[in-house]
């Protein structure tokens, strides 16, 4: 039954809808890093192609001013050739050459013609005349021997004070200097030969000299010198390219004129000059930025389309789940509710079905327990007899019913609050204790004891206790169930029984021992008479036969019939006596009962009674004889009772026949002795076994009528019977049966 | 040959008259020396007190009758059976009635017979020559010989 747990995963949702959500949003999270992907790729495409544009611009830039520059280089050339030609150099004609010149550029505003000394002998503009630029870097150029030279710009000319800069050209006539022409050039009409150029919206291009000090701009207002000489500090990419000659491009922050820039350098050749161009990084990436917005919005409503049809969709499981779920609280608490719900997905109509199943047979089966329970509880609490559960850990009584309370007259609480041993006798409290320690170990499974237990009152309750483990459902002893008997009448009739029975075996003992003296002193008389009477008997006898041996003859008739009578008497007095002895005798002796043949028995009776049957003729019926357990002697008593009894009664019968027969029948063996001769009436038969009881008279047949009640005597001794059978004049049958095995022998 | 006696112990006169008047008819009367009870019989036995000298030597056979004054015959058997001397001689123990445990008091104390006395007195001659004869004639000089008879009243001790 026991499942290893689940390992909780801690970063998972457990709602099905939030599961369901965390799946789509799962989907879609490639899709939308793809989409990042792209929208990067494409930044980065953008952003090489800015700044290559913007390179390819600056180098179209530096290849168009270079041209310019050298467009103005090689017009000083021809107007200083121009002047060496003169004949005579005149200052009218030189200055109307060179303003002609100096008008063909708009950005040239001065062209001037300078002695070698630096002296301005002629310029287009008049202002410059006098002025003396030997001081200005292009013209230590050329004179230290450079064909042409471009300034550097100055923060004002010689005849202005607006920032300003020059290209000289110096002018040879057979190896030596002659002059040197000068265009003073307006760097904010350097527009002239980009004017064409068209930069896309805030694109830009600048023109910086040797020094890196930004001489023009196309967007930017004239700025101060300050600036100009400024800009380079935060133009990395022009520092390089002024430290390099080479051309370079990236993305820079720009102080001057402030922004992010897609920016390129290229150095103007043959000038040390450098044409730089430029972009804001806003303006190029516009177009990037805005399909970015556009497709993330795409994506953005995608995602929330995707989001809306995942919660529609997880409505659809989770509100039947719910539905189950409150429905299954319901039959939970025991209302049941059948449902169908088509529209829910099959696994949950399928596990609906299940609960259902399982509510029904959950409900029917609490249902059951219910009555169950109720049935028991009524059992336990109406019980007219005490029961009880009890723990084992603290030995109280977990519960307890109305019966045993009342039997012991505590209250339920109270019961409660006890534990067993403390109400129990203390004489008895191992009895109980030994075995319910063994119960709480497990060892045993039920025991009963009879016990005290004591009353609230302090009187002691005689109770039966019989216990029976609980095991709970690991099979760990759990609590005993007590079953308990209010036994105390019972002990009470148990004492009075008691005594009744002491007083009784005292009462028995006592007349036991006065039987046994009285036992005694029969055994006293018996031998008393057997001794005291014979001997008198016996002289009796004795004399009346000397007497008839002396006086015989001299008696008369009538006086020897006297004589006989005498005799005869005395004989008769003595076989009664001999009997009664014998009788007496077989209560007194021990039965010892052996193995004994039968037919030997008969054998020796019959040899005993030869004497009888002397003279007769007797047709013995034998037949097969076992062998049986008895005492020999007293069976042999009984062997010749019956067999002298025959002989006896068959006295007048010629043949007399007397059969001896055995047969088993049962557990008994029953041996008949039967003969032909006087019979008696069997309405008579049960007289036949008592003591002096006779059927026939003594002068018909003489007897004492103790012959057969010692047969029965010893038959009964050995755990048998005696009966007989038999009709006047037609013979007798005598039966007896023994026990097959060896009997109980009984004591008289 | 010379006759031993025959000591006959009896206490009753009418007995002892009907016992010498069998053994007349055997001719064996004059042999009887009659002693009236325990105490005489072992006297005369001993030769002692008013048997004191007197001839004859031991009887050849020994009558007891059990139930007798002063000592009954069971102690006088026991004593005759105690006594090396004496030991060989026949008793044949007296009894009115064939009471069990006298008999198997006797038998065991090694007495050779023992008689239960007929009440007729046919029977009572029978039995007296039977055992008269059997021990004080034809056998003499028994030495314990064991009695056999076929006599109902004579049971010898085995």
């Amino acid at each position: 039954m026991s499942e290893k747990p689940r390992r909780r995963l801690p970063f998972l949702i457990h709602g099905i809808r939030a599961r369901l959500f965390l799946l789509i949003a799962l989907t879609l999270l490639p899709l939308l890093l793809l989409h990042g992907l792209i929208q990067f790729e494409r930044y980065q495409i953008r952003k090489a192609h800015a700044i290559q544009t913007e390179l390819e611009v600056a180098q179209g830039i530096a290849a168009t001013y270079a041209a310019y520059f050298n467009d103005i280089r090689h017009m000083n050339g021809a107007v200083g050739e121009a002047i060496l030609t003169f004949d005579v150099y005149t200052q009218e004609k030189t200055t109307r050459l060179l303003t002609y010149n100096q008008e063909r550029y708009r950005s040239v505003r001065s062209l001037s013609w300078a002695t070698p000394d630096g002296s301005v002998i002629a310029s287009s503009d008049p202002a410059m005349a006098g002025h003396n630029l030997a001081d200005r870097l292009y013209f230590r150029e050329v004179l230290a021997g450079r064909q042409w030279a471009v300034g550097e710009l100055t923060p004002e000319g010689k005849a202005t004070d607006t920032p300003t800069f020059g290209i000289a050209v110096p002018i040879f006539e057979e190896g030596t200097l002659q002059g040197v022409v000068v265009a003073g050039i307006e760097p904010a009409a350097l527009d002239e030969p980009t004017a064409m150029l068209r930069r896309p919206e805030g694109g830009a291009f600048a023109i910086f000299d040797l020094q890196g000090n930004l001489v023009y701009h196309t967007r930017e207002p004239p700025l101060s010198w300050e600036e100009r000489v400024r800009w380079k500090e935060s133009d990395p990419l022009l520092r390089r390219a002024l430290e390099t000659g080479a051309p370079q491009s990236g993305r820079v922050a720009l102080e001057i004129p402030g922004g992010e820039w897609f920016s390129a350098r290229a150095p103007i050749s043959g000038t040390g000059w450098v044409a730089g161009a430029g972009r804001p990084v806003q303006s190029a990436l516009a177009p990037v930025r805005g399909r970015l917005l556009r497709d993330s919005a795409l994506a953005a409503l995608i995602a929330s389309a995707a989001f809306v049809l995942a919660w529609a969709v997880s409505r659809t499981i989770s509100t039947p789940l719910q539905d189950l779920e409150s429905d299954a609280r319901g039959m939970g608490a025991g209302r049941f509710t059948r449902r169908d719900d088509p529209t829910a997905p099959l696994e949950v109509q399928s596990l609906r079905k299940t609960v259902e199943t399982m509510a029904a047979g959950l409900l029917s089966r609490s249902e059951e327990l219910h009555k169950s329970e109720v049935k028991y509880r009524a059992i336990f609490e109406q019980a007219a007899i005490g029961i009880g559960r009890v723990s084992f850990t603290d030995a109280r009584w977990i519960d307890a019913n109305d019966a045993f309370c009342r039997m012991l007259g505590y209250s339920p609480e109270e019961m409660r609050a006890t534990p067993w041993p403390e109400i129990t006798h203390p004489d008895d409290l191992d009895l109980d204790l030994i075995p319910f320690r063994r119960m709480a170990a497990g060892e045993l499974d039920s025991y009963s004891v009879e016990k005290r237990f004591i009353h609230k009152e302090g009187r002691h309750v005689w109770v039966q206790l019989t216990l029976s483990l609980v095991r709970d459902a690991k099979g760990r002893p759990d609590y005993e169930v007590a079953i308990i008997e209010d036994i105390t009448g019972r002990k009470k009739t148990e004492e009075d029984l008691r005594r009744l029975t002491q007083e009784l075996e005292r009462r028995v003992a006592e007349r036991t021992a006065a039987l046994t003296a009285a036992n005694r002193e029969l055994e006293a008389f018996t031998y008393t008479v057997s001794h005291d009477l014979r001997a008198p008997l016996r002289h009796i006898a004795g004399f009346v036969e000397l007497l008839e041996a002396s006086s015989g003859p001299a008696l008369d008739n009538e006086g020897r019939r006297y004589i006989r009578i005498v005799s005869d008497a005395a004989r008769q007095m003595s076989h009664l006596i001999d009997d009664l002895l014998t009788f007496s005798r077989i209560g007194r002796v021990a039965v010892t009962p052996v193995p004994v043949s039968l037919e030997r028995l008969v054998q020796e009776s019959r040899r005993e009674l030869a004497p009888e049957s002397e003279g007769r003729s007797v047709e013995w019926k034998i037949g097969p004889l076992p062998h049986i357990h008895g005492d020999p002697l007293l069976l042999r008593t009984v062997m010749t009772n019956l067999l002298s009894n025959a002989l006896k009664y068959t006295r007048r019968r010629d043949p007399a026949i007397i059969e001896v027969g055995c047969r088993e029948e049962g557990d008994e063996i029953v041996c008949s002795v039967r003969d032909n001769g006087a019979g008696f009436e069997m309405r008579y038969a049960d007289k036949l076994f008592g003591v002096f009881q006779r059927l026939h008279s003594s002068e018909e047949f003489e007897g004492t009528g103790i012959g057969l009640a010692s047969v029965r005597r010893i038959i009964e001794r050995h755990g048998g019977r005696v009966w007989a059978e038999g009709e006047t004049g037609r013979g007798a049958s005598f039966h007896f049966s023994l026990p097959k095995s060896a009997p109980e022998v009984s004591e008289e | 040959m010379e006759s031993r006696s025959i000591l006959l112990a009896e206490d009753d006169p009418n007995d002892v008259e009907l016992m010498l008047t069998a053994l007349a008819e055997q001719d064996l009367a004059d042999r009887v020396q009659v002693v009236r009870d325990g105490v005489e019989a072992l006297d005369y036995l001993f030769q002692r007190g008013k048997w004191l000298g007197r001839t004859g030597g031991d009887p050849s056979v020994v009558l007891l009758d059990i139930k007798m004054p002063r000592i009954d015959g069971i102690e006088v058997l026991r004593q005759i059976k105690a006594t090396p001397s004496l030991r060989h001689l026949p008793v044949v123990m007296l009894t009115s009635s064939r009471e069990e445990s006298d008999l198997v008091e006797c038998c065991c104390l090694g007495a050779n017979a023992f008689v239960v006395k007929p009440v007729e007195f046919r029977a009572f001659k029978e039995t007296v020559r039977t055992v008269g004869v059997f021990w004080a004639m034809l056998n003499e000089s028994a030495t314990g010989t064991p009695c056999r008879s076929d006599s109902e009243t004579v049971a010898p001790c085995l």
